[in-house]
């Protein structure tokens, strides 16, 4: 088995095709529960080892002092982790989007806020790629971790997954200036199957 | 195989719970009645916020309106709130909460009639054992951070506060930071003279007397034998030479007792430098002037203070 699963352009153009469908259902999950216009970003998909996943966080926490990083195993055929970061700003922001009053923006309403929205992006967006490629996955519940920097990332990021597919895009609620980045990591034996699956889908279009 | 789903509601070693959209019970399983001490006859039909006033509804009805949009589990996590149902824990020793600590998963029970699910799981000795851990794991960091003999910080903590100083003057306009480095005078002749014990003693007297002559925001480090290092948060190199005086002067009047009762008097030799541009933005560059100060003061006769020019 090669280290790094590669797809190729219509494996990616079918991923990506399956994931505006995905973001579709929950950006219109969001706009029901709390009545705002989300958009998430067209995902952009990358293959590459967990050694470069440090290099690729790095991109994302760039110029902000401080983050909340929350992550959600997924469990099944599409096992692996859905990763949301957002920084401190946007973070308050979302909140009075969820109707906390300024006395109700502790840092614990905040991380429940993030956990619920994590919550809401994972298991929609997941879920209903899940369905899209006829598979069932179950999530774990969120963590929330409040970072400074990269290197305060989970040492274990490099042991747990030698290889992911990243399904990268960005949660933006642009009159209320909140931004967000999900990404979707696929472990080793789920990029395979999700590899496979795309070949089905590509067969029956 | 015909499920027994009352048995099972009935026995599982969880909290269950099923609501309607405005959160009236219109289930409550045999754990929480045991738990709770809350007849489930008692309970039916009534709002559960309303019932335990301390709930926070306006997340709950959040949480229920995620759940049966999504139609996906949500969760309320232990890292945000410890509890959904206030549950005394029942130990009798070792206690280290008061309340039942919970994991609360929220599910969509059925779609058609909005009514939704809670899961409730007793993790209050998972709780403890990550307590002790941490406890236990804070102990062992701070043991690496202290020197043994003296219980001031060590070399590594300095070189840890050292980098986050500098950090914290370069996004800040470059507040000034120094350090003094501080050497007992002609230690070897106390050793020989009154032995190590003595020794010892005049260490620990010396680091108490000038961790008390700093703030709590500066740091004090043994960095092995009879050498210090004081470094000083938003300090100029005149404020670090009156600190490093007014150490020397309080080194001076004190004195150590031997097991024979005699006094034993010491005095101590002193470096200042403020770290600067001709540093390279290299501690260890300012280090080494504090510590060709310090020499110039063992040259000069001891017992003095010599600021880095």
């Amino acid at each position: 088995m090669k280290d790094v699963i590669e797809l190729n352009e219509d494996e990616r153009d079918c991923l990506q095709e399956l994931m505006n469908i995905a973001y579709g259902a929950a950006t219109a999950a969001i706009s029901e529960i709390i009545g705002k216009f989300a958009t998430l970003s067209i995902p952009s998909i990358k293959s590459i080892s967990t050694v470069n996943l440090i290099e690729h966080l790095n991109q994302k926490l760039l110029d902000k002092n401080q983050y909340f990083v929350v992550n959600q195993l997924i469990n099944g055929h599409l096992a692996g982790e859905n990763i949301f970061i957002i920084d401190e700003e946007s973070s308050l922001n979302l909140a009075r989007e969820f109707d906390l009053e300024e006395e109700e923006c502790t840092e614990n309403e905040i991380k429940d806020i993030i956990l619920e929205i994590t919550n809401i992006l994972s298991s929609v967006t997941s879920g209903k790629l899940a369905a899209l490629i006829d598979t069932n996955i179950s999530f774990s519940a969120p963590n929330i971790t409040k970072i400074n920097s990269v290197g305060e990332f989970d040492k274990r990021f490099t042991g747990e997954y030698s290889h992911v597919i990243i399904i990268s895009t960005e949660l933006n609620f642009e009159e209320q200036n909140i931004k967000g980045d999900l990404m979707i990591l696929t472990k080793k034996e789920s990029s395979v199957f999700l590899k496979q699956a795309l070949n089905i889908a590509l067969e029956n279009l | 195989m015909t499920i027994n789903s009352n048995l099972i509601f009935n026995t599982v070693n969880n909290g269950i719970i099923i609501l309607d959209e405005n959160l009236n019970v219109l289930a409550w399983n045999k754990w929480l009645e045991i738990s709770t001490k809350v007849k489930e006859k008692e309970i039916i039909g009534k709002n559960l916020c309303e019932y335990f006033s301390y709930i926070n509804e306006k997340k709950l009805k959040r949480k229920a309106k995620t759940v049966l949009v999504t139609n996906n589990p949500s969760f309320l996590s232990l890292s945000t709130n410890n509890f959904l149902l206030d549950i005394p824990v029942s130990n009798v020793t070792n206690k280290v909460f008061e309340s039942m600590q919970q994991d609360i998963t929220i599910l969509p029970y059925d779609l058609e009639k909005n009514h939704i699910c809670i899961y409730i799981y007793d993790n209050t000795q998972m709780c403890e054992v990550n307590k002790k851990l941490e406890k236990l794991n804070d102990e062992l960091i701070d043991m690496s951070h202290r020197d043994p003999l003296t219980q001031i910080f060590n070399r590594r903590y300095f070189a840890e506060q050292s980098e986050k100083i500098k950090s914290y003057s370069q996004r800040n306009n470059n507040i000034p930071f120094s350090l003094i480095t501080l050497d007992i005078d002609k230690f070897k002749n106390i050793n020989d003279t009154y032995g190590h014990m003595v020794g010892d003693d005049v260490i620990i007297k010396v680091a108490h007397i000038i961790e008390e002559e700093v703030r709590n925001s500066d740091v004090v480090a043994r960095f092995g034998g009879e050498e210090f290092v004081m470094l000083l948060q938003d300090c100029n190199l005149e404020n670090a030479y009156k600190v490093a005086e007014k150490a020397r002067l309080s080194i001076q009047e004190s004195c150590v007792i031997t097991h024979k009762n005699k006094e034993v008097k010491f005095t101590v030799s002193l470096g200042v430098a403020q770290f600067d541009e001709s540093d390279n933005n290299n501690i260890e560059n300012t280090l080494s002037r504090a510590d060709a100060a310090l020499y110039k003061a063992k040259d000069g006769g001891r017992n003095q203070t010599v600021v880095s020019n």
